[in-house]
């Protein structure tokens, strides 16, 4: 008999967060109540904001683009089969912008962690903005929320005579 | 005879209250004892302890082992009063919180869990929850539901989803 089913949800959630990170995690994939209970009291979010997170590697970046590296233990990292996982940098790719190990470099996602890319689609074109070329990109990605992540698109404005037109029409999202 | 035992007193001169589970053991106890319990120490300043007081959500053989443990804690509490009682150093009391929980069968701890919440004995409910999380920590999916004997409930879908959800935990 499940003998955790006789404990109210908060005498399981003061037990839950107690468990470092990881365990939580495991924890959320043991049944229902359990899920429903670490989501409900937010427990891996709130958890997530103490911890360190787990370091697999380090990727530096200098202002010099040739200078940039990626170090990390010697051990091959999990491979899916059928993708090439590893991202070959140019000597002269540099980052854009990076957020919580993700990076943005030579029109690519790169997770350097965990060798996984993918090249950015096209930016679709706009009626409203023809031939508009530069911009500034931003990427949104916490891993300990979602493996989800957003790139921005924000077109230079200044370049081109627009009407006072909304933002937020020129914010391109390209989720993956 | 309950009220005449709920009315006496030890030598040292402390009240004595009378604790009776809900299979009818009775469990007598100082209030210094007592008092661990938030509950008990609130019935206590309301003078509602007379007539002994009944726990009905805590068998006997649970509250035999709450008793113990409030028994051997109230130095704490009490400190210098009672020399026999403050004799118990920290690190006999450890070793005897230790011993307490590390031998229960799951389905005990979890009655003290619940026992302790319902007297509300902070540091008691601490200790026991604080073992349950031990006893999961480290161990994948599978092995805490053989632990807690708990049913997967999960499709193979929802659990992939899952698992990918927090693919950041599971390192193959």
């Amino acid at each position: 008999m499940d003998c955790c089913s006789q404990l109210p949800g908060d005498l399981v959630a003061d037990i839950l967060r107690r468990l470092p990170l990881r365990s939580l995690a495991a924890a959320r994939a043991v049944c229902h109540a359990w899920r429903a209970i670490v989501d409900e009291h937010s427990l891996t979010t709130q958890a997530a904001a103490l911890l360190p997170n787990h370091l697999r590697g380090l990727f530096v970046c200098l202002n010099e683009s040739c200078l940039h590296g990626f170090f990390a233990r010697p051990s091959p990292p999990a491979t899916i089969p059928g993708i090439d996982l590893d991202y070959d940098l140019d000597d002269d790719a540099t980052i854009e912008v990076h957020c919580n190990g993700l990076l943005l470099l030579d029109r690519h996602i790169v997770n350097p962690a965990t060798r996984q890319w993918m090249r950015l689609p096209p930016v679709p074109p706009y009626a409203s903005l023809p031939n508009i070329m530069y911009g500034d990109r931003g990427l949104v990605f916490d891993p300990a929320a979602s493996p989800h992540y957003d790139v921005l698109w924000m077109p230079y404005l200044i370049l081109h005579r627009l009407p006072a037109a909304s933002l937020s029409d020129q914010l391109i999202a390209l989720s993956k | 005879m309950a009220a005449a035992a709920a009315e006496a007193t030890t030598d040292g001169g402390g009240k004595m209250i009378i604790l009776i589970s809900a299979d009818g053991k009775r469990f007598e106890v100082t209030e210094a004892v007592a008092s661990q319990s938030q509950l008990i120490s609130n019935m206590i300043e309301d003078d509602c302890t007379e007539n002994g007081v009944r726990l009905p959500n805590v068998d006997g053989d649970i509250l035999t082992m709450v008793v113990d443990y409030c028994n051997m804690h109230a130095g704490d509490a009490a400190a210098a009063g009672d020399t026999m009682k403050a004799s118990s150093t920290e690190e006999e009391l450890k070793k005897f919180d230790a011993e307490l929980v590390q031998a229960l069968e799951n389905p005990v701890l979890f009655k003290l869990i619940l026992a302790a919440n319902f007297l509300n004995i902070k540091s008691l409910l601490d200790m026991t929850c604080q073992r349950v999380a031990d006893m999961m920590s480290g161990k994948t999916p599978e092995q805490m539901r053989e632990t807690f004997s708990i049913e997967n409930d999960f499709t193979p879908e929802e659990e992939a989803a899952i698992r990918q959800e927090n693919a950041w935990a599971f390192d193959d």
